[in-house]
């Protein structure tokens, strides 16, 4: 039985006398998913002031659907206010730094969770860091922020479903920006809802992968740069959906089946995925790329250095760790003094483990 | 062919400039000029490159064969490398520098890194790799090596080219290497470990046979 959301009503009516400067603003609504359905996430509403960013991490098992020890989901839906960075959901493994017992107690819709709440404090909170990163592996995310397209819908390919195990840790980071080009006009809102594949046929795994290259530089005495990587997989594969991720210097994102063979960039054919912009780039869910054995991705990020717009060169300078002076990008969550070039990507069959390139 | 020297601008110095008027924030375009050219050597001869790699207290130091290239930990996790390219006949300040690591025994390619790196022009004419410009190339874990990633040797490929086109490559057997009393550098650098995994006692794997030995630490 599908239930719609009592907070959804007040958020649409809240809204209507609210929102002048964009009175076709019409907030996103999900059905609340129960039992063999599935499950909802929502994270509490909250605000973002102007000129600031907000990383929050929040920690919940997936719940126990009465339906076995695995939880088949081939449908994730996402409802995101307009100024999302990203939001990503993670399964939690190896922890440093950061914990989830050490959160604040909330609730994410129906289940009890736990918020670390970053805030714009990316210097020092370890919602910021990346450290995780290295075997947290990405079960879903996206990027979408715009008022005409507050809903992400991504239905996986027929007969391939993301497993998750009742008790799982995940967690859930929000990132929402208000400031520069891209603001949370409307309260920061995130809602996710995880739909239980129905059939009873055993499914193909979903896997994924993430790629990042950490040690960009993006300097002042050279403006126009390009970073690019390779991650291969061990057997053969599809890739299913990918998006890349890049912050304010962003000019290009673009990823290419590699044929694992030769260091010479791929033809331009074999591009399946580009993005032109950073603050909302698109998320490509209808792919269906085959990647015969040991062969792979190839991603480039190309950057256009400018200067801060919340924020100083000086501001810059000091987070840069080899003090160059130079007014230096270099990798860092926050937007305005930080840079990304990071691959989030989804294929079939699983392998042995989640694939990750560093 | 002997090559030409030439006076140009240190990239740290020229940093330093840039930065001066770079403290205001608040603007969002564009301000900083394109790159600018800084030949190194004769550029109607042909690119010259070799190999050399940065150990953890950033020294530059030139690849010989076989010799043991240090395993760094990022911050973002893992064990990478560092390496860069000591060059002449070419632009050294508009450049983009390729590495790849590369199993001998299969020549299957692991990992491709592709960055623009900025080449420092030394007493000799050469130009070497700036340290802020050099190659990270990830070695390990590695979720598709069939052999050990630490001690055991890696065909290392480098590939420079500029934006007028000149280009060199070279490649060179190195032997990645954890730092000594590291183990979860020897645990995540063994074949059989996966991602996330606990690192517990990793039995040492047959290399293929290379026809050569590595050096000692």
């Amino acid at each position: 039985m599908k239930v719609r959301s009592a907070v959804i009503a007040l958020a649409v009516i809240g809204s209507i006398g609210c929102s002048s400067d964009q009175p076709d603003f019409i907030p996103w609504v999900l059905d609340d998913l129960h039992g063999k359905q599935g499950f909802s996430l929502r994270v509490p509403e909250f605000e973002v002031a102007p000129g600031r960013e907000s990383q929050n991490c929040y920690f919940v098992r997936v719940p126990d659907l009465g339906v076995g020890d695995d939880i088949w989901i081939d449908r994730v839906l996402t409802g995101i206010n307009p100024g999302s960075h990203h939001v990503n959901v993670f399964r939690v493994k190896t922890i440093i730094d950061l914990h989830p017992d050490r959160g604040t107690p909330t609730m994410l819709g129906d289940y009890p969770a736990t918020v670390i709440e970053g805030s714009d404090d990316y210097k020092n909170s370890p919602c910021w860091g990346s450290a995780n990163w290295a075997d947290w592996p990405l079960i879903a995310n996206s990027q979408h922020a715009n008022s005409g397209e507050l809903t992400t819908d991504w239905n996986l390919p027929t007969d391939v479903a993301i497993r998750l195990r009742p008790g799982e840790m995940l967690m859930l980071q929000t990132h929402y920006v208000n400031a520069g080009d891209q603001t949370t006009k409307y309260g920061a809102r995130v809602g996710i809802n995880f739909y239980r594949r129905q059939a009873t046929e055993p499914p193909v795994e979903m896997g994924s992968l993430f790629a990042t290259q950490q040690n960009i530089r993006i300097c002042a005495s050279q403006p126009r740069v390009t970073y690019s990587g390779t991650c291969r997989f061990p057997g053969a594969t599809t890739i299913a959906a990918a998006n890349g991720h890049f912050h304010k210097r962003g000019t290009r994102f673009a990823i290419s089946a590699w044929d694992g063979k030769s260091i010479d960039h791929p033809p331009a054919a074999a591009q399946f995925y580009e993005s032109l912009y950073w603050n909302d780039p698109p998320m490509a869910t209808s792919l269906a790329v085959p990647l015969p054995a040991s062969s792979g991705i190839w991603w480039d990020c190309e950057y256009q250095w400018q200067r801060p717009v919340e924020f100083t060169c000086d501001d810059v300078n000091n987070k840069d760790p080899l003090h160059q002076g130079d007014c230096c990008y270099t990798f860092g969550g926050n937007t305005d003094v930080g840079e990304h070039c990071n691959v989030f990507l989804y294929y079939y069959p699983k392998v042995e483990s989640d694939i990750f390139c560093l | 062919m002997i090559p030409t020297m030439l006076t140009r601008v240190h990239p740290v110095a020229l940093a330093g400039a840039i930065a001066l008027g770079c403290g205001g924030g608040g603007e969002p375009h564009p301000d900083a000029s394109e790159t600018q050219p800084c030949p190194i050597g004769d550029l109607a001869a042909p690119a010259e490159l070799e190999i050399v790699h940065l150990d953890a207290e950033n020294t530059v130091i030139e690849s010989t064969a076989m010799a043991a290239v240090p395993l760094i930990q990022p911050p973002q996790g893992g064990w990478i490398v560092l390496l860069g390219a000591r060059a002449r006949n070419i632009d050294g300040c508009r450049i983009s520098l390729t590495t790849a690591l590369i199993d001998p025994c299969n020549d299957e390619i692991l990992k491709i890194d592709q960055r623009p790196t900025r080449l420092i022009v030394g007493s000799d004419g050469w130009g070497v790799s700036s340290v802020t410009t050099f190659s990270n190339l990830e070695v390990c874990p590695h979720i598709t090596s069939t052999r050990d990633l630490n001690d055991v040797p890696y065909l290392l490929r480098v590939r420079i080219e500029d934006d007028e086109g000149r280009k060199a490559q070279t490649e060179i057997t190195l032997v990645p290497t954890c730092p000594a009393g590291m183990a979860m550098c020897d645990c995540q650098c063994a074949r059989d470990y996966v991602v996330g995994s606990q690192c517990g006692p990793m039995p040492a794997h047959d290399s293929c046979d290379l026809g050569v030995t590595a050096s000692p630490r």
